[in-house]
């Protein structure tokens, strides 16, 4: 539905966006995720063109964007901090971009009374914006952006402002309103937690490019790069330079093409304290350097006898600081990283 | 020498005493005299003011002028605004701090500057005459509210500028990209974000601009003529020519009135300012198109050519006659013309004007200092006294000047004939300069500086010098040069109090002005271009010293 093509773009002499190609089809919920100045904004701002002058192409259902203005694009846009119009009212906020249809009054007055219904805020329609609570504002700012029925809906880490708790709670909400009613988005954030929650696909974005498109399942269990290994915190990630000999021999076994990676990660998933009886295996044989309470689980070091260190989850009964170990890690949790 | 710490307080006293006797004191004259010319409770003043149509319309025009040029200048300041916040060019700051410099100018040196500009014998008209040989002056604008106009947008354009741009700066982009993805056009974020957004900095600068025209005097009284009046040249005229001093009285009082009641409200929309200012967010950027570039670059020149054209002709006048290089404007500044009507060379009132601004500084950032402690005391009795402080701001030199003469001329305080009372009215003029300079950099103290001090042993007065002082140090250099700078070019009360020999610099430009004589005009240019200098020099060390935010109106 939305046709990203090979888009460049730089902010005075700021290369932001470097041949960027995406795809978000009808209905889906695109989550653009990636540490801050990674681009993500810029992209969400080059296609609501409020950034211009940007090369390559933008389309919309086969229809050109370049020279459309940003008022008649059709799109809803949300802030972190939900830009409601301070000088008005919840309903005036809602109404705003009904009005700009020239819509009947009463159309415009059903309209916003399904809206505040929809998002649960019905009766507090005259309520100075000024007054509400975090999530409250979060909930007018949506319903105003939801209101005018936009074609495309954009989403500035939209709940970036509001404590954990609420964004927990607030992230399950949107996106059941945002399916409820069919929309297309595109929703920016630095949270991995909240773009596994809501996103359909997750395009993971690191110095104005495009690393890996993915399910957000596809995205934690094969992560295609070592920026995207460590920005979701998988962290037995190994170089693969010549002086670790030991090393080498040890992941040569499992991957016929390991020397065209500069990297490989042992993702935590595929570490066995006992051999899997379904599944191919390596043996790794060390010692437990550090055990941490982390509540659920202890996280566990283990210094392998070639001198690097892995780190998984385990309970406590079963190791011992000091202790040598066996683990066992499944080959297909063996991944090269680019 | 020992003093109880207590004594320290009796210090607050002075600026007490000074306020009550050169501020109180001559205000309750002024209401004397109006209600009680001969003793008698008798309005005549009043009377007269509220029959008679001719004061009813110099009211009228009064608010008339003040309006216009409120709303002149906040028009015109709007697209300039809008281009200082958002695009960021070379220059910007610089452009900036030297558009504020008109604040600093006497308003008698503004008024010769637009004269050699675009008055009768101005530049332009000269340049036209040449070039299109016309044996006439094509632009008429001497003695018109037009001229009265201009002066005043380049008097308040910098300060509404300032104003509404760091308002603006502080508000975020967001809520405008909002509107226009809901759909709104350009003209439409002007109606429904932009302008409502920006409401308390409109009102807040409107304010400032109406105050500061409503009471315009020196600029209405050279270049407006007999024919446009205004409260403060009605005042001037009715205690000195006509010596209607219960008239001059009602007319100073109904200017207090409204004074105090614009003060009210820029005060109010301050308070508004400063609490919804969320810090600045960076909305300027580069431009990006040539339109943007284009807009900028007009926008510069537009600055430019207000703010510099005026002085720039006011120089080349000076040292000019007839077209030729010429430096006996200067040079004639020793002597007094032949049939002049001065009583001291121009170059003696050089000397009246140093000696007195010198003294009024002294004046000023002692009782300056003393006040903004008092204001910053937190007490209930810190909290009476604070509108006195605000007070002297309400109140026009010209009416200060009046309240002087009348009060100050017989026993028990008379200081008719003694030259300190102008230090002493300038004093007043400049005080609130140094509060608004002193005071922030007092509150910027942290309270535990001195718990620290207090325990590690300093006892009051080298608590004071060892810490305050060195922390206020910037705050007092500016609060100086402020003083000093005003009290330079104070016109209103110093036409009032300045006897014969005791004139000031910018009473004598007034009067060579006025003179027939030809050479009289060009030494009035000269002694309107050291005035200049002097104020510039000023103007220059307080953007140089002060803190941002310090010193600001």
């Amino acid at each position: 539905m939305l046709d990203i093509n090979h888009v460049s773009y730089a902010y005075d002499s700021f290369e932001a966006l470097r041949d960027v190609s995406l795809t978000v089809g009808q209905g889906e919920i695109l989550c653009l995720l990636g540490p801050s100045g990674c681009g993500k904004t810029t992209l969400l701002r080059v296609i609501a063109g409020l950034e211009t002058g940007y090369k390559g192409q933008i389309s919309i259902v086969g229809q050109d964007l370049e020279n459309k203005p940003v008022h008649e694009r059709d799109f809803g846009l949300m802030f972190q901090d939900f830009a409601l119009f301070p000088h008005m009212t919840v309903w005036q906020n809602i109404a705003y971009g009904l009005k700009r249809q020239k819509l009947p009054q009463q159309e415009i007055q059903n309209r916003v009374e399904d809206m505040l219904g929809r998002v649960g805020l019905s009766g507090l329609d005259k309520r100075d914006v000024n007054l509400l609570s975090g999530g409250q504002k979060q909930r007018v700012a949506l319903a105003r952006s939801l209101a005018p029925n936009p074609r495309l809906l954009m989403l500035d880490e939209p709940l970036g402002s509001l404590d954990a708790l609420l964004r927990d709670q607030l992230i399950i909400e949107l996106r059941d309103i945002i399916k409820s009613v069919g929309l297309t988005a595109i929703y920016v954030t630095h949270d991995q937690k909240e773009a596994f929650a809501i996103a359909d696909r997750i395009a993971v974005m690191n110095r104005g490019q495009i690393e890996q498109v993915d399910t957000p399942q596809n995205l934690y269990y094969a992560p295609r790069t070592e920026f995207i290994a460590r920005f979701l915190g998988l962290s037995n990630i190994f170089k693969l330079d010549s002086s670790d000999m030991i090393h080498h021999r040890l992941l040569s076994s499992v991957l016929a093409d390991y020397s065209s990676a500069p990297a490989v990660l042992i993702h935590p998933v595929g570490i066995y304290l006992d051999a899997p009886i379904d599944r191919p295996y390596i043996e790794l044989n060390g010692q437990v350097e550090q055990l941490i309470f982390r509540g659920e689980y202890y996280q566990t070091a283990i210094r392998m006898t070639d001198g690097m260190t892995l780190y998984t989850t385990t309970r406590k009964s079963s190791v011992v600081i000091g202790e040598p170990l066996t683990i066992f890690v499944a080959t297909e949790y063996i991944l090269p990283l680019n | 020498m020992r003093l109880p710490e207590r004594w320290w307080y009796g210090l607050y006293l002075i600026p007490l005493v000074f306020l009550t006797l050169f501020f109180l004191y001559p205000l309750a004259s002024i209401l004397d005299v109006s209600l009680r010319p001969d003793g008698d409770f008798e309005p005549s003043g009043f009377v007269r003011l509220f029959t008679s149509t001719y004061y009813a319309e110099t009211l009228i025009f009064t608010v008339y002028q003040a309006v216009l040029s409120t709303a002149l200048t906040i028009a015109l300041v709007m697209p300039s605004a809008y281009i200082m916040t958002r695009y960021r060019f070379r220059g910007k700051s610089l452009l900036m701090s030297l558009s504020t410099l008109p604040f600093v100018l006497p308003t008698v040196v503004v008024a010769v500057a637009f004269m050699s500009l675009i008055g009768q014998r101005g530049l332009v008209n000269d340049v036209l005459k040449t070039l299109f040989s016309l044996d006439y002056a094509p632009i008429q604008l001497e003695r018109t509210l037009a001229i009265i106009l201009i002066v005043h947008v380049f008097y308040n354009y910098a300060v509404a500028l300032r104003l509404i741009v760091s308002y603006w700066s502080s508000i975020g982009i967001e809520t405008e990209e909002v509107a226009r993805t809901l759909g709104a056009k350009e003209w439409e974020l002007w109606r429904d974000i932009r302008l409502p957004l920006l409401r308390p900095a409109l009102l807040s600068a409107s304010a400032l601009v109406f105050i500061f025209t409503f009471t315009s005097f020196g600029v209405i009284l050279i270049l407006g003529g007999i024919r446009f009046s205004t409260l403060e040249v009605q005042i001037y005229y009715q205690a000195v020519n006509i010596f209607n001093l219960p008239l001059a009285g009602a007319l100073s009082l109904v200017q207090i009135g409204v004074m105090f009641l614009m003060m009210v409200v820029y005060t109010r929309m301050q308070n508004q300012i400063q609490t919804s200012l969320k810090g600045s967010k960076l909305v300027a950027r580069f431009p990006r198109n040539n339109r943007e570039k284009w807009s900028i670059r007009f926008s510069v020149l537009f600055i430019i050519v207000l703010l510099f054209s005026p002085l720039l002709a006011l120089i080349l006048r000076s040292v000019s006659i007839g077209g030729e290089f010429n430096l006996t404007n200067y040079l004639n500044l020793t002597e007094s013309s032949r049939g002049s009507l001065l009583f001291i060379t121009p170059v003696e009132s050089i000397w009246n004007s140093l000696r007195f601004a010198g003294i009024a500084t002294v004046f000023a950032l002692i009782l300056g200092t003393i006040s903004s402690y008092l204001i910053n005391y937190r007490g209930r009795f810190a909290k009476v006294l604070d509108p006195v402080f605000m007070l002297p701001l309400a109140t026009s030199a010209v009416t200060l000047g009046f309240g002087f003469i009348i009060a100050l001329d017989e026993p028990p305080l008379n200081l008719r004939s003694s030259w300190i009372i102008i230090p002493i009215s300038h004093t007043l003029v400049a005080l609130p300069f140094v509060i608004r300079s002193v005071l922030p950099a007092i509150r910027a103290i942290p309270k535990s500086l001195h718990e620290a001090g207090r325990v590690l042993g300093a006892k009051p007065y080298e608590l004071w010098r060892t810490i305050d002082l060195p922390l206020i140090s910037r705050g007092l250099v500016v609060g100086a040069t402020f003083a000093f700078t005003v009290s330079m070019g104070e016109f209103g009360a110093s036409l009032f109090v300045a006897q014969r020999d005791s004139i000031t610099m910018p009473v004598v430009i007034y009067r060579l002005i006025g003179d027939p004589i030809l050479s009289s005009y060009g030494q009035a240019l000269a002694m309107s271009v050291l005035l200049m200098l002097v104020c510039a020099i000023g103007f220059v060390a307080i953007e140089r010293i002060r803190v941002a935010g310090v010193g600001e109106f």
